[in-house]
């Protein structure tokens, strides 16, 4: 649960009229709460104009913040996964403090391992898929961290 | 609920006697004891004072010199997953042995720690029952009396002398330096606090208690809504421990005493993966859980000039705060983050941090909610040498 009960004395405090925050100040990007308009958490997409289909499973599920895990992707046949990264793109593009490395698992799919979320927030995944004339496309999947 | 503290420590894999009672003992007894210097007059709690939350009053630290950075607190220490501002060392034990060996804080060697241990009645019976028995440190040929290798030095009496060592007797010499750190680190884990006002709010919010009960002050819980909300503390004090346990540079201006212009985490990188006391090391009691955090360890040039992001808990106890004690008290630290008007002396600023423009009611409020962190006091029999070893 993300704190939906701090979330809740907010209201609570301002209802009393004590006013948490006054206007004209500059609230962090918290790139969390303020996720972009057009966030999507799909943990499937499609890559080389369609042709290949790549989605997603994490190791612990939900993805645990400031916590080791890793993401299994299952691609399409003849898809290879040759990279895995991730970034917070509101924070600078900052990454992350450990460099996954892919394993190919033999049945179409890829292990990528370590990843973690130091920060809670908006971070996007980023995977280099090929396709079977080995033409890399990044794919990006969007993810509003942590439970 | 990402605050609350649910009783579980950490374990430690890499440290066999993490949980040992009579390890904790022993280290607790090695944490005030003197011997481990090479004046005599030197201890662990010479910088870190159980008095003061195990931390300093002061922004840099006397010992056998001045120290080159602000001590952080013991308390809690056990939730961290890099030990040192910078992060140099991954294990707890590696940090108690770190400050045996440097020339300016307790001046000594692990051959001069591992003969204390040997000729000390009391210290000897203690080690042997929990570790097996000692090298043949009687023997001054093989064991000299003051040695460790000094890397940046090799002209060093000491490293001299230990070069005269077998290498087999250099493992065994530093396996008793180990298991003095190792009873070091086994204590420390003991030193928890982490039942304050804020964790009654959280227990009453358990309980359906929308409104978290009366635990916190109007003021403390307005500060409450300004740390989760608009200031977005919790992006890096977030956890029990109300840190992240990772790195961060947030701008904080020079001051005296200190290498400001310092690498931080980016330089720390560096000693930690050369540490021989890392969880990788040979050392180590268990190395599988060090494969994935180190082996894929980044060194980005982001990590310039950040430092760990300390805990929020008893903060009352550890005054002055950053890495350089850049601030005495709570409303400097919290209207540096407010005004965020420095430049960073070194690499850049965490991308989160701008200014808040809060006012200073606001400012205030949030000072509140820190103190609110406050828990009860360490047991104080923790905070004094035992009367004997085991």
């Amino acid at each position: 649960m993300r704190l939906y009960r701090i979330i809740a004395l907010s209201t609570l405090i301002a209802a009393c009229g004590s006013g948490a925050s006054d206007s004209g100040h500059h609230a962090h990007d918290d790139g969390g709460a303020n996720l972009p308009s057009d966030f999507d958490p799909t943990t499937e997409l499609t890559a080389h104009g369609g042709a290949i289909t790549i989605s997603y499973t994490t190791d612990p599920a939900p993805i645990p913040e400031s916590a080791l895990f890793s993401i299994t992707f299952t691609v399409s046949e003849g898809a290879t996964v040759v990279g895995a990264d991730a970034t917070m793109p509101t924070h600078g593009g900052h990454g992350m403090t450990v460099e996954p490395q892919v394993t190919d698992n033999g049945d179409g799919t890829f292990t990528a391992t370590p990843f973690e979320f130091h920060m809670p927030g908006y971070w996007v995944i980023h995977a280099l898929v090929t396709d079977t004339s080995g033409t890399e496309e990044r794919v990006d999947f969007d993810v509003d961290c942590c439970e | 609920m990402r605050h609350q503290f649910d009783g579980i420590i950490p374990p430690d894999p890499t440290n066999a006697v993490a949980d040992d009672d009579d390890a904790k003992r022993l280290g607790q007894y090695l944490f005030f004891d003197s011997g481990l210097s090479s004046d005599g007059n030197q201890s662990c709690a010479t910088c870190h004072k159980p008095e003061f939350g195990f931390a300093d009053p002061f922004p840099l630290s006397t010992a056998l010199d001045v120290t080159t950075r602000h001590t952080p607190t013991l308390t809690n220490v056990v939730v961290n997953r890099w030990f040192y501002w910078d992060g140099r060392c991954d294990t707890l034990w590696c940090q108690a042995a770190s400050p045996l060996e440097t020339p300016g804080e307790h001046g000594t060697n692990r051959l001069a720690v591992a003969h204390h241990i040997h000729e000390t009645d009391a210290l000897h019976e203690a080690y042997v029952s929990i570790f097996g028995p000692l090298p043949g440190l009687d023997d001054a040929d093989r064991f000299p009396p003051n040695a460790r290798p000094v890397v940046d030095d090799e002209t060093h009496p000491e490293h001299i002398a230990w070069e005269t060592m077998t290498e087999d007797d250099q493992v065994a010499a530093t396996t008793v330096f180990v298991n003095v750190a190792k009873a070091l680190a086994a204590y420390e884990r003991d030193l928890i606090q982490m039942n304050a006002r804020f964790d009654t709010l959280l227990r009453s919010f358990n309980e359906g208690d929308e409104t978290g009960g009366d635990a916190l002050s109007l003021s403390e819980k307005r500060g409450a809504s300004l740390f989760v909300g608009e200031g977005m503390c919790w992006a890096c004090h977030s956890g029990p421990g109300f840190t992240n346990k990772e790195f961060h540079n947030i701008a904080l201006p020079s001051v005296e005493g200190i290498d400001n212009a310092s690498g931080g985490r980016y330089d720390g990188i560096n000693a930690l993966l050369t540490n021989p006391f890392n969880s990788l090391g040979a050392f180590s009691d268990d190395r599988s859980d060090a494969s994935l955090k180190l082996t894929y360890l980044v060194q980005s040039p982001e990590e310039t000039g950040a430092y760990k992001t300390p805990g929020l808990r008893n903060l009352l106890d550890t005054a002055p705060y950053m890495h350089g004690g850049h601030f005495e008290t709570l409303t400097e630290v919290v209207q540096h983050y407010n005004q965020m008007d420095d430049r960073p002396v070194i690499g850049h600023r965490e991308e989160l941090l701008l200014p808040l423009f809060w006012t200073d009611q606001q400012v205030a409020d949030v000072v509140a909610f820190l103190e609110s962190l406050q828990s009860d006091p360490i047991d104080p029999a923790l905070m004094v040498q035992p009367t004997t070893p085991y």
